[in-house]
């Protein structure tokens, strides 16, 4: 396998990763942002499973695994949290929330 | 025929990246993501990693797009039209990406791969499962264990609000 053929997913990881960071700070919608993020953790689990092929107890597709469930966790609480910001401010857009306690 | 397969799969994860990144409509992003995802599992048949696969279509492209197309459903008002969702700090996000590209392109350049060897394991699967059963069994039920309390925690969080 060639030089190039070999780093190609990492050089994919990396562009997956810019473009969630992209998304991250541009976007206005709460659910983009939570998209972005799915994408640079994605990034992150391409580059444990490629650096797992070079280790014979492959500790690092385990990790992965428990990475994706992390973003699991993740996502579900974001999405109460949205929710209850959504039921309170009537508000998707991230600019416009101003106050996140009690009022 | 591997090369076509692998081009494709690559033509599939940057295809759906670009249109999270260009579209303004938050179900087109959905959705792309759900492309992107499936993609993604491609690559990790690709690069032997069968389980990481499987568990990315469950879950990923499963769960979590679904999980996002509902939250979408929930916080905007649709009544017909397109959820829509405006730019903002255009120019400071495509510098700052752009920045972090150029990082990490450099450290992937740097890297010295000839020292490591691919190592073919040919009962993968099996292996990762005992793994997670012994040397891995700590952080094994702690994740069960958050997993029980993050979704536990996101249900409690939904319901209060719905009874005020």
């Amino acid at each position: 396998m060639s030089e190039w053929l070999a780093t190609y997913y990492l050089y994919l990881a990396a562009m997956l990763f810019s473009a969630g960071v992209y998304v991250v700070i541009t976007k206005k919608n709460l659910v983009f942002i939570l998209i972005g993020v799915e994408l640079m953790l994605n990034a992150g689990n391409i580059v444990f499973a490629f650096f797992s092929r070079f280790d014979a107890l492959m500790r690092g597709q385990i990790f992965a695994v428990f990475s994706i469930v992390l973003t699991v966790c993740e996502v579900a609480v974001a999405l109460a949290i949205l929710l209850n910001i959504y039921k309170k401010q009537k508000v998707s857009d991230f600019d416009e929330l101003r106050e996140v306690g009690n009022e | 025929m591997m090369l076509a397969i692998q081009i494709l799969i690559v033509v599939i994860i940057l295809f759906g990246a670009s249109v999270i990144v260009s579209t303004k409509n938050v179900v087109h992003a959905a959705y792309a993501l759900a492309l992107t995802l499936i993609g993604i599992a491609g690559l990790y048949v690709l690069m032997n990693a069968e389980l990481l696969a499987v568990v990315q279509i469950l879950i990923y492209a499963g769960g979590v797009v679904i999980l996002l197309s509902f939250g979408i459903m929930l916080t905007n008002r649709i009544g017909g039209q397109k959820v829509i969702s405006e730019s903002r700090n255009r120019f400071l996000g495509a510098i700052s990406s752009l920045l972090i590209f150029a990082g990490f392109s450099t450290l992937i350049y740097q890297l010295d791969l000839h020292s490591l060897e691919v190592i073919a394991i040919s009962d993968a699967i099996t292996q990762i499962g005992v793994s997670m059963l012994t040397e891995n069994l700590v952080a094994f039920e702690l994740i069960a264990f958050i997993l029980l309390v993050a979704l536990v925690g996101a249900a409690y969080l939904a319901k209060v609000s719905s009874d005020e």
